[in-house]
Parts: C-alpha cells; structure tokens; sequence
C-alpha cells in the first residue's frame, strides 16, 4: 500500500512575516510551544491572528499547516483517505496528519465553524497523549516534541450558540487579540503599507469611530487588515476619501445611510 | 337645521348613484361626525357626494378610504386635506383615493403652500402612471425627495436622520438618537435633537450644518459634557442643593446658583467652545466645516445694553471669533478671566469649565445687580442674595443665543432616561461605598450590562414556560382531508358589489369552504367564500424603522436560527468521490471488472449534514379589534405588534431558507372572507415582500375558521416533511357580517378547523396577542398549541421557540 504526504517544505516560511507584538503574546506562545500546550486565539477578524501564527511559525523554524474550517470540514479531511488508483488504494495524508508527521505547527482557523463532532479528533492530540490513532491505517502517530496545535476563533459575530464544546476548549491556554491600540496601529499601517505616518495615523482615527459603530449598525468593526489595504491604496496615489469608499465604505456595508455615514466620518479626517 | 337634514341632500344624490357608497357614506358619517367633528363630517359627506355625481363606484371607495386616514391629520389640517381632496376631484378623481391616503402624512411635512404645488405635480405624474404618482405622493422616489426639497429648499431632517444617527454613534460611541427638536437644536444626553429642516444656504452647506450640529450634540456626550460630577467641584456655602430623584447632576448644578439663567448661559457659552476646540482638534473635517457654516450657525448678534447681559455676548463674540463689543472697563474686567481659560479649553474637561463659571459668577452676577439696584435683594436664610423670580430670567440677563447652536438640555430627557440616569447614580453610589471609584460613564455602562443580562433572563424564562407547554402538545399526525373546492374567479367580486380594497392588487380566485355549525353538530357545506387577494407594496417607513430599531433583535435571532442546524448526519454510498472508500463497493467494482472489463467508480462514501425540511405560514388577524392597543405594551395596537414580530421572525427565516408564508384575513360576512397574501411560499423575501407586510393594516370582522381552511389548503400543497401555521391572533373569532358568527358558534367552528388541519398534516400553533385573554381560549385551542402572551416583545423569540421544537 503507498502513502501520500505531502513535503515538509511546502510548509516552511521562508521569510520573517511582520508583527508587531502588542503585549506579551509573542513570548507565551513561545512558553506554550516549549511546554508543549496547545494555543487558542481569539479576536476579531483581520486583527493580526494568522500573522502572529506565522510569524511564530517562522520564528520557531516549523512547518505551518493551516486548516480554513467549515461546516462540511469531516474528520477525514483531517486525518487522510484512501483513493483508488487503478488496482489499489492510496492513502493520501490530511493536513492533520502531515502535520504530526513533519512535527509541524497546525492552525485550524476559525475553529467554531467546524462541526462539534469533527473536533473530537484533536482531543487525543491535545492532551498529555499528543497521539493521533487512524482507525484506517490501523496505526496510532505519535506528536513529536515540535508539533503544536493552534485554534483561533471570532467570538465577536459568533454568537453564544455558536460555541467550542468545553471538552474542547479547555485543552487550550488562550490568547485574546483586539484590534492593537492607535499608535501600535498606525505604526502597522506604516510599515505594511509603506505610508507615510500622518495619513495613517487619521486612517487609523477613522477606523476608531468606525467601530463604534459595531453593534450599533456594523456586525464587526474596521479591521487592522482593511486599514492597511487603505492605507496601500493611498500609498499608490489615490485620494483618499475614494480609497476610503473601497476600502471601508463599499467594504463594511450595502446600507445607504450607514454607507454615507462612514464617508462622513472619512470626511471628518480628510 | 336639524343634523339630519344636512345629510338629506348628500344621502339623495348618493342613492341615485350608487347604493353601496350610501351605505358606506351612512357608516361612517356618524362615527366621523362623532369621533373627530361636525365641519368633517360635513366635509366628508359634501365630497363623497360630489364624487359620485361622475362616479359611484369611486365614490364608494373614496367613501371608505377616507375615515380611516381622516383620523391621521391634525386638527388643524383638517381643512386643507378636504379642500385639495375636492380640488383633485374636480380635476382628476382618479387620483382621489391614493390621496386620500397619502395625504396625512404630507400635510405634516409640507407648508400649505407647498403642499399645494407638491400634490400637483404629484397629481400630473398621475397622468402618466398610477404606480409613478403613488411614489412620488409617498415620498419614496427621487423625485419626490428632490420637489421636497426643492419646496422647502435645503436638507430635511427625515432624509438624512439615520445617516445622522449612525454619525453621531461613531463619534461618541453610545447608542444616542437624532430626532426631531421642532425647530431647535440641543441634546438631553441620550438623543441629539435637530431642526426638522435646513435651508440656510441652499445647497450642501446645509447638510454640513446638520453635521456640525449633530458633531457638536454627540460632542457633549463624546467629551463629556454630561459626565460633570458634583463631588469633584467644590461646594457652595451651604452646600449643594439636596438630590431630587429625577433629575440629572448637571440640572443639579444649574440649581445651585441664585440666577440660573446667567449660570446656564456662561456654562453653555464656554462648554460649547470646549466641545468645538476638542472637536476641532479631533476632527479636521469639523473644523473646516464650522469655519463654513459658523457665521451662519451663530446669527446676526445683538447690541445688549444692560452689564450682565454685554458681558456675556462679549464674551460669545470673542470665542466665537467676531467683531468684538466696546465695554466697559468692569465689564472687561469681569470676563478677563473665563476669556484666558478660553484659550486653553482643548486641553480642559467638563469639571474645569464648571468649576471656572462657578468662580466668575459673582463677579458677573455683580454687575447685573450694580445696574439693578431697585430690585431688593431677598434674604432666603443664607447669607446668599437671590434674585427674584428664580428659575425666570431678569431682563438684565437675556443673553441670545447663536441663531443654530446646540444646546445643553438635559431637562429635555424623557422619563425612561432620568431613571435611567438616577440608578446610574445609585450604581455608582453603591461602587463608592464599597471604596471603589468609577465615574458615571461607567456606572451608566454597568446599568446597561445589567439591563442586558436581564432582559436575556426573561426570554430564558419565557422559553422554559413555552418548553413546559410544548411537551404537554405532541405535534400531531394524520392524513389529508378534502380542505375545501374552488370556484369561481375574480368576476365574483364586481357581482358582489363589496367596495374594492385599496390596499390589494387584483383579487384572486375566490374559495368555498365548508363551516361548523355547534348548533346542529354538522358541517354547513359550501358556506364559505374566501377571497383571496395581494395586498399591494405598502409604505416603506414602517419596515425601515422596526428593521433599524431590532436591529440587534434580528441578528440574534438570525444566529439562532441559524444555529438550528440539525446535527444529525447520514451516509450516502456509491459516490464518485468521498470521505472514505466503501469497502462491499471496491471489492464488487474489482470483480466486476474483472469480468465485464467495466468498472464502477462510484465506490466512494460521504457524510452529509441533514437538512430540515419544513414549511411555515404565518395567518395573521386583520380584524378591526386589533386596532386597540395591547394591555401591556401601552400605546402600541396589536396590529403593529404583530406585523413587527413577523418582520423580525421573517428576517430570520430567510437567514436559513426555509420556505414561508406571510398572509392576513379579515371580510365582513361569510361571502367575503378576506384572504390577503403578502409574501406566498413562491416569493422572494425582498423589499417588495416587506413592503406588503409593512401594508397589512386593520380591517374589518375575523372569521378564524374559514381563514385557517385556506392557509391550511395553501400549506398542504407544499412538498415539505412538516408544515407549520402560526395563527396570530386576539382570540376573539367574531364576524358581525352575519348574526350567529360569534361566541361558542365562532369559537367551536374555529376549534373545528384547527382540527381538520391537524388531519391534513399541518401543524397549527396560536398565538394570542393579549394577555386579558378570554377564558375560553383553552377550549378553542385545547387540543392544539396556543399561548397567549403578555410582553409583545417576547414575541419573535416565543415563535422561534414553538418553531425550534416543531420543525425539527
């Protein structure tokens, strides 16, 4: 029987991803890694989760496997499948295994949205076992030292009912991100969009009063993300309140009236 | 002349016209003539008479449309409304009954004069088309908006409130409100109250003035104007004024001084300038903005003579940067110091400018009281002087304030809020004694926490009641019964000569139905004609604003809703592609191709999520009765309440696709029972739907039974595993069409037609909007679900519940 996984090198990053760290996020997580616990983040969207997770993965020298979750995401996709390949099968390693395989980092991005019974299969590995059993392949993987699971989830649009199972949750240690205070922004928006520090700095001021407007019309706020396409926007020249109409206005929401209430506020500033 | 007599000429002419408009005209007379007047009754009759001399059957409908919207124009409108009602009658009856209804809510916007011109060139587009006419009269086309406008000139408040709202929550980041101020401009602290309209400039200057205002109104909460707390100033002699219960620090404050009006003025003047300097110095866009609209905003100034008063529009005039006021050397004096402060307040809170006005006061009181030496000055206990008429302004004092500004006005607060603000207080009181500091902003957001955690309790409460409920109803089961025969079509309703409804398109086909008779314990065959019609797209605002204001409502219910998923999975083999290999399938596909040559591929096997499979109408009483206002929700008739947890229900059920039905009923005898539709099965939840459902409206007598009949026929021919029928209603099956539909005969036939749903395999569910509910209720819904509400608002989350445990 032949086995498929796929190589370690695709999964290195090969070049340091920016952060900036905004407490001391960077040094628990290297606490957690040595200590072989596994990580849970979370904050909202485009706050800077899978670029710290990245930034980790290059800072610790592993391979970074990241898994999108989804509502159909089954525990095979996960762990591999057989494929039929003329007169025999191949098993084809899924992300997880590859990754207790090449003693990788893996990071299932927005944990939540995967059904409850699919995660039962990471219990085994986050927990002082750090095995991986595959009924399929009759075999049981043991987690080398380096491997590491990381989850991250956005409590903000997901609601209470939309939630990880205790028995989940509590294999984690946990990491909340927010949005990085304004002057740690600004210098984000800086050095990401190469923009010069006054334009940014206001940028950064429209994104504030926008997420005010969180739950008072907008499900989430101005992420940090968007912030810095505005910003590469104008880097390139374009004025400003149109790039602000792309990249927040057009962006954020379809409604008339709260669509020109953020241009106002894009006016307040520029 | 006797009242009758007044009416001989009119009922005349409408006899010979048309009997049914006589009819019509005869109902409504007396209720018109005692419920709003004798001049509209009169009014009334004179126009409906003059209409049927070209037209009875206009007539007939002019004649019921009116009494109802009659009711929405102010009193003193009233005139207006009928003298541009028989213009247009003269001119162009068709468009009569679309004004009739559209009127109201014109006549409040517009002046007469403008409203004139307006409903012409509304009633010239008629010419062209119906549906154009009926937008632009609604306000709901551009070119409405842009005549509204233009006749009023500049920016109406209705127009851009929303925008302003929102604006006005990002700045400050609390849930404040614009709302119309009649006029003026000025904030309680909660909601930041504007002129109706701006017509300053013409152009988009006035837009930039609402702008500056509502900057400046959300400012005061921003920079927290309304945050002042007395403890951090220091106290008069003889301390502060004692706390009454229901009034805010600030108000406090302002009673702390002998001449309020002064204290006030000073206070406002210097506040205002610290808000536009942090506003400034935060938002570039503001200050270039004011610099604009500014000169406008503050108005031409006036020449005080008295001292007090010259001291302060010197100072005005020097903040806001205009030509200053020649004064005397005392008086210059006195505001030297608040004009020094003045240059640093971008760096100042509201404590300092409280505390700088409490300093300078006497000085500037002093000079008021120079020049007024024959006002004795009354002992009141202290050693304080007092002006007379406290609370009153002295002439001395007037001070004019900018011709646009906002102002400070936390009296203006509603009740709600002031209790509000008083267990803010409390709250803090309470931080305080247990030795831990927080300021009232923080207080005020404690209370809000609290609120919330209760507000989510009382829905935990609520569903575990219904829980209890629901186990005591199994969803029943059983087969499909004969629901009743069609007949007829459209042409039935011209033989029937009942009035064509404005609120439908054309009617559809009409249905007979059969009805229980508890009287002879037998079916009356063929009794029933049901009518079933499309409501037409109804006025916009309605959905907008329960779509704006539950805003938070609908998402949560969305996400519960769509947390609704069921968990369960199956498998499904023989697929091309799969999660696993199924292993009976390799090993037959191997064999077989081995022998044959040809092999099956589809050896794999997939899980798939289940999926819910139901199908929901919602049957909603449009009977006159649900015009009265509901017991507990105050003002709010049942109607609105229940079209408000449709839309709220509706929002959330679209989220996750299932198919639904919005419908309505109402009639007068038992040949036209009134079916309304206003989203069928087939339609899209869009605009047009909300806009049908935001159309629904009281009518006349409810016939449950007959209305369950057919929204159970409706519900049996869709092909879903469960089906489900809400019927929300008062209660009160009553149909005054005919002389027996009432009582335990209504209550029995309507307790027959749920049962025969049942028998055809729909779920029915009944919920009363009434907690006074009659006792009858648990015999006429025994055997299936009902329950009977109190807190409206507790609606959407009741049926989500009821839905959560029927359709899955």
């Amino acid at each position: 029987m032949r086995q498929l996984t796929p190589s370690v090198a695709d999964y290195l990053i090969p070049r340091e991803p920016f952060y900036r760290p905004v407490a001391d996020e960077v040094s628990l997580f290297q606490h957690a890694w040595n200590a072989q616990l596994p990580v849970l983040l979370k904050g909202p969207t485009g706050c800077g989760k899978t670029r710290f997770v990245s930034h980790m993965a290059w800072k610790l020298g592993r391979p970074l496997v990241t898994v999108a979750c989804h509502e159909d995401l089954s525990a095979s996709d996960l762990l591999g499948r057989y494929l039929l390949s003329g007169d025999e099968t191949v098993w084809v390693d899924g992300p997880l295994t590859s990754a207790v395989r090449h003693g990788a980092i893996v990071y299932l991005d927005e944990v939540v949205e995967a059904r409850k019974d699919t995660l039962v299969v990471i219990h085994p590995l986050t927990d002082d076992r750090r095995v991986l059993p595959i009924d399929r392949l009759a075999t049981v993987l043991s987690a080398p030292p380096e491997f590491m699971m990381v989850v991250s989830y956005n409590p903000g649009y997901q609601s209470v009912i939309k939630e990880l199972k205790p028995s989940t949750r509590q294999r984690f240690v946990s990491l909340e991100f927010r949005y990085p205070p304004p002057d740690l922004e600004r210098d984000i928006v800086v050095a990401e969009a190469k923009l010069d520090v006054d334009r940014a700095a206001r940028l950064v001021k429209v994104g504030e009063k926008i997420r005010n407007l969180t739950d008072r019309g907008l499900e989430e706020g101005v992420s940090t993300r968007l912030l810095v396409y505005c910003g590469k926007l104008l880097a390139q020249g374009v004025e400003a309140r149109s790039a602000c109409r792309a990249a927040f206005t057009r962006t954020l929401t379809d409604d008339r009236d709260l669509g020109r209430t953020i241009d106002e506020i894009v006016a307040d500033y520029f | 002349m006797p009242p009758w007599a007044r009416d001989v000429a009119p009922a005349l002419s409408l006899l010979r016209a048309d009997a049914a408009a006589l009819r019509a005209w005869f109902r409504y007379r007396a209720a018109i003539r005692d419920g709003i007047g004798e001049a509209e009754a009169e009014a009334y009759g004179r126009l409906v008479a003059k209409v049927a001399r070209h037209d009875g059957e206009l007539a007939r409908i002019v004649a019921v449309t009116i009494p109802d919207h009659l009711a929405r124009v102010p009193a003193g409108r009233r005139s207006v409304y009928f003298s541009l009602l028989e213009e247009i009658g003269a001119t162009r009856p068709e468009a009569l009954s679309l004004l009739a209804r559209t009127l109201p809510d014109l006549v409040d916007a517009l002046d007469d004069e403008a409203l004139r011109s307006f409903v012409r060139q509304g009633v010239l587009l008629h010419e062209e088309s119906h549906q154009k006419a009926e937008s632009f009269l609604k306000r709901e086309s551009g070119a409405a908006l842009a005549a509204v406008n233009a006749l009023n000139g500049g920016v109406a408040l209705a127009e851009v409130s929303r925008t302003l709202t929102l604006y006005a929550r990002a700045h400050c980041g609390e849930d404040v409100q614009v709302r119309p101020g009649k006029g003026r401009a000025f904030s309680d602290g909660h909601h930041v109250y504007l002129p109706e309209v701006i017509e300053q400039f013409g152009d988009e200057r006035d837009f930039a003035m609402y702008r500056v205002l509502t900057a400046i109104g959300a400012g005061y909460l921003e920079f927290g104007t309304f945050d002042l707390a007395l403890d951090q100033l220091p106290a008069p002699l003889g301390g502060w004024p004692d706390v009454r219960d229901d009034e805010s620090e600030l108000e406090r404050w302002f009673r702390s001084f002998s001449n309020r009006s002064l204290a006030r003025e000073l206070f406002q003047l210097l506040e205002d300038a610290r808000i536009e300097a942090h506003l400034g110095a935060e938002y570039p866009g503001i200050a270039r903005d004011l610099a604009v609209v500014g000169a406008a905003m503050r108005g031409s100034r006036p020449e005080p003579t008295g001292a007090a008063a010259r001291a302060v529009e010197a100072l005005a005039r020097r903040l806001w940067a205009l030509e200053e006021l020649a004064l005397d050397p005392s008086v210059s004096e006195a505001i030297a110091p608040l004009w020094t402060l003045s240059r640093s307040l971008g760096t100042l809170a509201v404590t300092d400018v409280a505390r700088a006005v409490q300093e300078n006061y006497p000085t500037i009181e002093a000079l008021m009281l120079r020049a007024q030496p024959s006002a004795p000055p009354r002992s009141q206990g202290s050693e304080r002087i007092r002006l007379p008429g406290e609370g009153a302004t002295p002439p001395e004092a007037t001070f004019q304030p900018p011709a646009m500004g906002t102002r400070i006005a936390p009296e203006a607060a509603g009740e709600p809020e002031r209790r509000a603000e008083a267990e803010a207080r409390a709250l803090r009181e309470a931080a305080a004694a247990r030795g831990e500091e927080i300021t009232l902003a923080e207080a005020r957001e404690r209370r809000r926490e609290g609120e919330r955690r209760r507000e989510s309790l009382a829905d935990a409460t609520a569903f575990a009641q219904m829980e209890a409920m629901l186990e005591r109803h199994a969803p029943p089961g059983g087969a499909l019964v004969d629901a009743g025969t069609a007949v007829g079509g459209a042409s039935a309703t011209q033989a029937t000569g009942i009035p064509q409804d404005p609120d439908v398109t054309a009617t559809g086909r009409n249905y007979v139905y059969r009805e229980w008779d508890c009287t002879i314990d037998d079916y009356k065959p063929q009794w029933v004609v049901v009518r079933e019609a499309r409501l037409r797209e109804g006025d916009r605002t309605f959905v907008d604003e329960v779509m704006e204001r539950e805003r938070h409502h609908i998402e949560r219910l969305r996400r519960t809703f769509q947390a609704l998923r069921p968990e369960g999975r199956t498998r499904v083999r023989g697929q091309p592609d799969g999660d696993e290999l199924d292993i009976d399938r390799v090993v037959r596909g191997v064999v077989e191709g081995r022998v044959t040559g040809e092999r099956s591929e589809r050896v794999y096997s997939r899980t798939l999520p289940e999926r819910r499979d139901v199908a929901v109408a919602f049957l909603l009483d449009m009977s006159s009765s649900t015009n009265e206002a509901t017991a507990a929700g105050g003002k709010r008739r049942v109607i609105d309440v229940e079209k408000e947890a449709l839309i709220v229900v509706a929002e959330a059920l679209d989220a996750i696709g299932d198919p639904f039905a919005i419908y309505g009923f109402s009639g007068y005898g038992r040949e036209h029972v009134a079916f309304y539709v206003a989203k069928d099965f087939r339609d899209a939840w869009d605009d047009r739907s909300r806009q049908r459902v935001g159309r629904i409206s009281f009518k006349m007598e409810n016939r449950d039974g007959a209305a369950i009949r057919h929204a159970t026929r409706k519900l049996a021919a869709e092909p879903a595993r469960s089906r489900l029928l809400f019927l929300l209603s008062d209660g009160k099956p009553l149909d005054c069409g005919c002389d027996h539909y009432y009582d335990r005969y209504a209550q029995e036939d309507t307790r027959a037609a749920l049962r025969e749903a049942r028998k055809a395999g729909v779920h029915p569910f009944c919920v009363t909007v009434d907690p006074t509910g009659p006792a009858y209720l648990k015999r006429m819904y025994g055997d299936v679900g009902y329950c009977v509400i109190d807190r409206v608002d507790t609606l959407p989350a009741q049926i989500i519940h009821v839905y959560r445990r029927l359709a899955l």
